[in-house]
């Protein structure tokens, strides 16, 4: 059962105009990624050359690609591995930014500012160069994209938990834990972590719809799943070829990345509002 | 302030020399190497293969080969590019007023639609000024910017025949140059515009809820320029600072834009680099990428002690 | 060796594309061609270069002794005549007199050693050097002669000279490190300025043969995205392309109002799967036959070209010299899934198809017919540097990737199924000793039937044991707007061939 205070906040968070859209959004979207597979007939690669680039009709919705697979069960595919893109990016980004961050912050000194200077070094990667580098030495798997996405999103997460640390261990309820002898480790997890649970969100609400869209651009440079993987940005770069005979492809991959990132920024947007208006400022 | 400089470019320096480790490990991680590429496929020739990688001084280890590297870097050589024999330095030159052209025009279009429509959206705040402008911002930040650019092209270049669908004109002929620029920078910097005007818009809201705004308010002083002005330089701090980082982050947006445009900047050499595993270009132009990148934060940095004398730098 | 009915068809499809050329060629003007690739050239040194478009570039700079015609026949060109010892051994080579390299320099006999001798130098590194190994020295006779000594006799040798890396180049071309960043030749444009990105030549006033060319300037521009390419052409950024996407074809072929000329027809270029016969499961030759079985070759015919390709077990035509006997396979799931069931896979083995970027729609249709007789394949894509690498190291089990050329026999077969070959791991490693004796007999066998007897025999052997399978010819696409008349090319697309290609073609405008 869900505590009152937890009632209180989700009926805040839906009464909240953009979170409400937003919410709306990305249910329609992790809606159609699990239930539409159990429901549409169509296997997502299987082929038929016949009716290639054909218009909707005969159970097509949508139409079919290239090699007459149905593009609605494509997209919908798609849309599963773009969550879980996006759900795996943002969970290791946050993971890893959080104990790297928490780590600086507390320990201060050369630990905090080699941390911080080998977070700079990373950043100042230019990512895309990284994510090729990454996909040619580990091959187009699912981790080696994660793996490259990631590194851009631990350091979003790694600066505010640092800032929020080093704010936070000066004072007294950190002490007075320090004077018992607390290990660090816990006070980090148990004391001072809780205060960062907003600046944590919002960051997550900016990292996820971030992610998503990486993956749609890493797999639109070809750098993402192996075919015949579904991805929308794949699906994107291969019907501009045939956009001037069978444009719908394009537009309706193209439509997908954005309803979904759309979604996403609306509901961190909403959140935001919710949880402090003012911390709307860090983007 | 010399000081502070001084200090923070010396600062610089164990973070490139990190990167460059970084970026000479990665690129010898990525298999095959650049004689491999020259050799192509379907031939092998052993005696050739080791020639040639004595020649470039492949058959060395990995540190002695660094330390060759960083070596000459440091003393202004960057190599030569392994696949076009032409020095790295001279082509990063070559193409790196196209990639900054692009960066530089995103940044000013960004700039100069972010600004007014997010000081707009403040002062209008919840009417349909606001909304309109948040929404489109919203929009902005969600859509793809390959597919932008996909519907752009097929708009401007091929139903209305008006902009060049692709390449780059030199200076020497200012309007064709324009007229090459403009999808391209339309697509940086409509996404970077989109991210400033939701900072500047909370800011400005920020700062007009300040004290110093509700006592001028109060005393009943009209809302003049001189108020207007601390609140715009207030909320320029947090502003600058994202621009200086989305700056870093257009360097590399433009891969997309360069590609998809055929705009004949670093980013394009760096993915062709990776293609051809040539290690003295890759890592040549990443170390420049980076310290443009860091010089950008530096000045965004220096900036502001412009804004807000205040502020200390330290 | 002759591509005629190839050829004949290219050229009456040319010809129909520009029937409607008015009158006599307009000199100037400048030509843009946009060519399906990423980067254009890896430098300016013939002996180094790698690709087809960096051939066609530096081909408009510099020239060989040879030339190929329309149909595929060798011409003199550099070389006005040359005569063969009885022994095949060696070649005696008179030069045309007064040609003249860009520099204004009249080229001699002693260009003709030094840019030979220079392909045969390991330092120069050139990918070539191992096919010009045969030569075992190279005489100046006098000014306008050079004898060309082979060590044996070796049938393919004219072929190998026609080559753009067996260019003439005077050595002023050469920097001071031997490398060479500016390339002088004695081709009807000379080079401006060039770059991955852009190579633009301006025509050669001094061009030896007199009229050509009538292009003022030429300019070469990379449009590797398909969508971006047609654009170009339809916009005029560029005036020629030399790929046009196979999905597009049904709509623009029988399309009299697409605003340009098109020209499709069939190309020497060939798609293949490369099986590695070192390890499993394809070690066994009965899984190798089910693969074979197992594709449908028309089916990939339509689903790859839209049905402009064509499906053929070799390279040469019918009609052709070279013609083997035998017909394609037809292809029989039912006899793969036996072959499997005998090799002993119940369920199928589970094999990874790999290929290069440009060979994904490839790997998708041949994965579902692969998985379709049990096979439970998964596709790999990755850069062709590091595919490249695991295919040398025997590292893969089931390649796809495509071939061109090879018109002679020698080069088509021992290139890759001698052990010894420098391409043996695009044939996934195959050895056979029956093979290796016939290929090299008919090596140094001047009687051609002789060698094609030998031929026929390799042929049907490799027929049963499949290492590497021939999946269906690519067709050729070229598009051009309605302003470049007079515009021909042969099967491989060459745009600098004797009586064809950029020097003959003109701008109305």
């Amino acid at each position: 059962m869900l505590s009152s205070e937890t009632k209180a906040l989700g009926l805040r968070i839906l009464r909240n105009r953009l979170a409400f859209i937003g919410v709306a959004l990305v249910l329609l979207v992790v809606a159609a990624a699990l239930v539409l597979p159990l429901v549409l007939p169509w296997d997502p690669n299987g082929m038929d050359i016949d009716n290639a680039l054909g218009a909707p009709g005969n159970g097509h919705w949508l139409g079919t690609d290239q090699f007459g697979r149905d593009l609605l069960t494509r997209l919908v595919y798609g849309a599963g591995i773009s969550l879980q893109v996006g759900l795996l990016v943002t969970l290791c980004s946050l993971v890893l930014g959080v104990a790297l961050g928490g780590t600086a912050g507390y320990a201060g000194g050369a630990t905090d500012a080699s941390l911080m200077r080998a977070m700079d070094a990373l950043l100042a990667f230019p990512g895309l160069l990284l994510a090729l580098a990454l996909v040619a030495a580990l091959g187009d798997s699912l981790w080696a994209i994660v793996l490259a996405l990631t590194i851009v999103g631990i350091p979003r997460f790694a600066r505010v938990v640092r800032a929020t640390v080093l704010q936070r261990k000066e004072e007294d309820y950190v002490l007075a834990a320090r004077a018992l002898g607390k290990r660090p480790v816990k006070i980090l997890v148990q004391d001072i972590l809780p205060n960062c649970s907003g600046p944590i969100l919002i960051q997550t609400t900016l990292v996820f719809p971030g992610a998503v869209l990486g993956e749609a651009a890493l797999s639109f440079l070809g750098l993402g799943l192996p075919p015949p993987a579904p991805s929308w940005g794949r699906m994107l770069q291969e019907a501009t070829t045939v956009m001037e005979i069978a444009p719908s492809i394009a537009i309706y991959s193209g439509l997908a990345i954005f309803v979904t990132v759309l979604g996403f920024n609306f509901l961190g947007d909403g959140l935001r509002d919710v949880f402090d208006p003012r911390t709307a400022r860090q983007n | 302030m010399l000081k502070f400089i001084l200090r923070r470019v010396l600062q610089l320096v164990p973070v490139l020399v990190l990167l460059s480790m970084l970026v000479f490990l990665l690129v010898h991680l990525v298999p095959g190497d650049p004689i491999e590429v020259l050799m192509g496929e379907g031939n092998s020739d052993p005696v050739v293969e080791a020639q040639m990688r004595a020649k470039y001084g492949l058959d060395r280890s990995l540190p002695a080969q660094y330390i060759t590297w960083i070596g000459n870097v440091v003393s202004g050589d960057f190599g030569t590019s392994i696949s076009t024999k032409r020095p790295v330095l001279e082509m990063i030159a070559e193409r790196f007023p196209a990639t900054l052209t692009l960066a530089f025009s995103s940044a000013l279009l960004a700039v100069l639609i972010a600004i007014p429509l997010g000081i707009t959206a403040a002062l209008f705040r919840n009417t349909a000024v606001d909304f309109l402008a948040m929404g489109s911002a919203l929009i902005g930040i969600s859509v793809p910017s390959f597919w932008f650019a996909i519907l752009l092209i097929l708009v401007f270049a091929q139903y209305l025949g008006l902009l060049p669908s692709m390449g780059y004109a030199p200076f020497s002929q200012p309007l064709d140059a324009l007229r090459h620029l403009i999808l391209p920078t339309l697509v940086l910097g409509t996404a970077m515009a989109a991210n400033i005007t939701r900072l500047v818009r909370a800011e400005v809201i920020e700062q007009l809820g300040r004290d110093y705004v509700r006592t001028a308010r109060a005393k009943g002083a009209p809302e003049n320029m001189v108020i207007g002005l601390h609140v715009l330089k207030n909320a320029m701090i947090p502003t600058v600072t994202l621009i200086g980082i989305q700056f870093s982050g257009l360097l590399e947006g433009a891969v997309i834009a360069e590609t998809i445009f055929a705009w004949p900047g670093l980013g394009k050499l760096a993915v062709s680099a990776v293609a051809e595993r040539d290690y003295p270009m890759i890592q040549g132009i990443v170390l420049v990428m980076a310290t443009v990148c860091m010089l950008v934060n530096l000045l965004v940095d220096l900036s502001y002690r412009l804004l807000d004398p205040r502020v200390k730098l330290h | 060796m002759k591509l005629k009915h190839l050829a004949a068809s290219l050229a009456l499809v040319a010809a129909a594309a520009s029937a409607q050329s008015p009158g006599a060629p307009k000199n100037g003007g400048t030509l843009k061609v946009g060519l399906e690739t990423s980067s254009l050239t890896n430098g300016f040194d013939p002996a180094v270069i790698q690709g087809d478009s960096t051939g066609w570039i530096l081909g408009q700079i510099a020239e060989g002794l040879l030339n190929r015609d329309l149909k595929g026949d060798f011409v003199p060109w550099l070389a006005q005549s040359w005569t063969v010892s009885k022994d095949k051994r060696v070649y005696t080579f008179k030069l045309r007199q007064g040609v003249k390299f860009h520099n204004g320099r009249v080229m001699t006999a002693g260009d003709v050693k030094f840019s030979l001798d220079r392909m045969l130098d390991p330092k120069t590194g050139s990918r070539r050097r191992g096919e010009l190994s045969v030569i075992d020295k190279i005489e100046v006779v006098d000014a306008n002669t050079v004898t060309v000594h082979l060590k044996e006799s070796f049938a393919p040798f004219l072929t190998t000279l026609s080559g753009v890396w067996a260019a003439i180049i005077p050595k002023e071309t050469l920097n001071p490190d031997g490398t060479i960043t500016h390339l002088i030749g004695t081709g009807p444009f000379a080079l401006t300025e060039g770059s991955k990105e852009r190579v633009t030549m301006k025509k050669f006033e001094g061009y030896w043969r007199k009229g050509e060319p009538y292009i003022d300037s030429l300019t070469f521009l990379p449009v590797p995205d398909d969508a971006a390419r047609m654009t170009a052409l339809r916009t005029g950024a560029v005036d020629l392309i030399t790929s046009v996407p196979n999905q597009l074809l049904p709509a623009l072929a029988p399309n009299k109002s697409r605003g340009f000329e098109l020209l499709v027809a069939p190309s020497a270029v060939w798609h293949t799967a490369i099986m590695n016969t070192t390890k499993p499961p394809f070690n066994d030759p009965r899984v190798r036959q089910a693969a074979n079985l197992a594709i449908d070759r028309n089916m990939l015919v339509q689903a790859l070209t839209s049905g402009f390709g064509r499906v053929d077990n070799q390279n040469w035509e019918k009609g052709s010299f070279w013609r083997l006997e035998g017909d394609p396979v037809k292809s029989n799931p039912a006899k793969a899934k036996a072959l499997l069931a005998e090799a002993g896979f119940k369920n199928g083995p589970p094999i990874t198809i790999e290929c290069k970027p440009e060979y994904r729609r490839d790997a998708q249709v041949i994965q579902s017919q692969l998985n379709a007789v049990g096979f439970q394949a998964t596709i790999r894509v990755s850069d062709w540097v590091a595919l490249n690498q695991r295919m040398k190291a025997y590292n893969f089990q089931f390649a796809i990737s495509a071939a061109s050329g090879y018109n002679d026999p020698d080069f088509r077969f021992s290139r890759f199924y001698l052990k010894a070959g420098p391409a043996n791991y695009l044939a996934g490693g195959y050895e056979n000793p029956k093979v290796t004796e016939l290929l090299n007999a008919a090596r140094v066998e001047s009687d051609p039937l002789k060698r094609k007897e030998s031929y026929q025999q390799v042929f049907d052997i490799i027929g049963r044991d499949v290492p590497s399978l021939m999946l269906f010819f690519e067709p050729r696409t070229l598009a051009w707007r309605e302003e470049l008349k007079d515009f021909n090319t042969n099967a491989d697309g060459d745009l600098s061939i004797a009586d064809g290609g950029l020097a003959k073609t003109w701008l109305n405008r």
